[in-house]
């Protein structure tokens, strides 16, 4: 059922983690989880930290994304993934960290990325309380 | 003409020379490959970054573009100056070759009256540019305890300058670094880092396609939010590129000096050999000629 699967890109600045066909992708967008499967319309969004999880033939892999953007079209999905972390490998150290290193551009950061930078570390907190 | 236990320490010296100078180029080969891995393995994200930014930040898009990382914040009298080099030396030219790319640049500004401050990266290019700028120079990144270049060291560097930025320190920003090509030939390049230059030249491919796009939350809190991280890119895959540069650098500098000290070797050692043959026919005579006299 080659038509049902889609070509997806997870890229860090590190490394191309994942590259080939997948059945599906759920995507933790700031306005909101989304699923994407083949032939979705084109969309870019911005991602909030959160997990990412790739689904291909019944196996599934979770990752956890601090956060980056993703551009779906039709015939591929690319997602720029500032980190990814394993989601087995995620700790509270980790994202004690990145809520650290959040709350320090916060301080000097200009007025429009003040309020970016804010979600974001909401919802650092969340996962880090749900650890 | 020197003698012959002179010559001996001469080429046992040069010997040891010629065996540190081609293990340095056996490291540097090892290392080059990590680091041009690592770079090769930087460049898709970078691609796309770039990508993306020239689609929202084009001119036909919608967002009225106006964050002072896109389009600067009007001025450009001050200069931040971005030196990044390495942190040893033996690498032949290059750290002179950004220094002097550098010095050329800050000079011209200073020609025009702009303010320039200098950040130097590694320590090589500090200590070069310290004796004619070292009024100007404002800050210094150490590497020397950075076995391999991360993301998130390119992200303090940049942090750094984008806390500057926001203190209206400086209005443009330029960083120097050597582009790799290959292991023989790496070239000094200068990037302007902010305002964020677009290049409007594969602009028109992707007109048509990024009509269509929907954007989530808009397009200018998503530009809010890359700006920043296409700058660490940048300041990221320059050091890469620097890293893998440095080592290319190395690699040959260190190919030639192991070539050279062979030739000295060689150089020496016929003169060894002449001056012992000089001798033993000197002796020779002397026996001949004390035979004769007999």
């Amino acid at each position: 059922m080659a038509e049902d699967r889609f070509n997806f890109e997870l890229v860090t600045p590190e490394k191309v983690l994942i590259s080939g066909e997948i059945d599906s992708v759920c995507i933790p967008g700031v306005e909101g989880d989304m699923t994407i499967f083949a032939n979705h319309s084109a969309l870019a969004t911005a991602i909030r930290p959160g997990y990412l999880e790739v689904k291909d033939s019944g196996k599934s892999e979770i990752y956890f994304l601090a956060g980056g953007f993703v551009e779906i079209s039709q015939k591929e999905v690319i997602l720029l993934a500032e980190k990814a972390t394993l989601g087995s490998e995620v700790s509270v150290e980790i994202i004690a960290e990145l809520i650290e290193k959040t709350e320090r551009s916060l301080k000097h950061a200009l007025d429009l990325q003040k309020c970016v930078l804010s979600k974001k570390l909401n919802d650092l907190t969340s996962i880090k309380d749900q650890l | 003409m020197p003698n012959l236990k002179d010559l001996k320490i001469r080429i046992e010296s040069v010997k040891s020379t010629r065996k540190i100078t081609k293990a340095m180029q056996m490291v540097a080969a090892a290392k080059l490959r990590k680091a041009q891995e690592a770079a090769e393995e930087a460049r898709p994200y970078a691609n796309r970054m770039t990508k993306v930014l020239n689609k929202l930040a084009g001119p036909s898009s919608h967002s009225s573009a106006d964050s002072p990382l896109l389009i600067g914040n009007g001025k450009s009298e001050k200069y931040l100056v971005i030196v990044a080099t390495s942190e040893r030396g033996l690498c032949g030219a290059f750290n002179s070759s950004i220094v002097r790319l550098a010095k050329s640049h800050i000079t011209d500004l200073l020609a025009r009256g702009k303010g320039v401050e200098i950040l130097t990266i590694g320590k090589k290019g500090r200590e070069q540019l310290k004796r004619e700028f070292g009024d100007s120079m404002i800050d210094h990144v150490d590497l020397s305890t950075i076995k391999k270049m991360t993301y998130e060291e390119a992200a303090l560097i940049s942090e750094n300058i984008l806390e500057k930025f926001a203190k209206k320190e400086f209005d443009v920003a330029i960083v120097f670094y050597n582009q790799f090509e290959s292991v023989i030939s790496q070239v000094p390049k200068a990037q302007q880092l902010i305002p964020v230059e677009g290049n409007t030249e594969d602009y028109t491919n992707d007109m048509a396609e990024e009509l269509s796009y929907v954007y989530e939350p808009d397009e200018q809190e998503i530009i809010e939010d890359l700006l920043p991280k296409a700058i660490t890119t940048k300041i990221f895959t320059a050091l890469l590129e620097n890293g893998a540069s440095e080592q290319g650098a190395r690699m040959s500098a260190m190919d030639n000096a192991t070539r050279n000290a062979g030739e000295m070797i060689d150089k020496l050692t016929i003169q060894f050999n002449r001056s012992r043959q000089a001798a033993i026919t000197n002796e020779l005579i002397e026996i001949i000629s004390g035979a004769e006299a007999l």
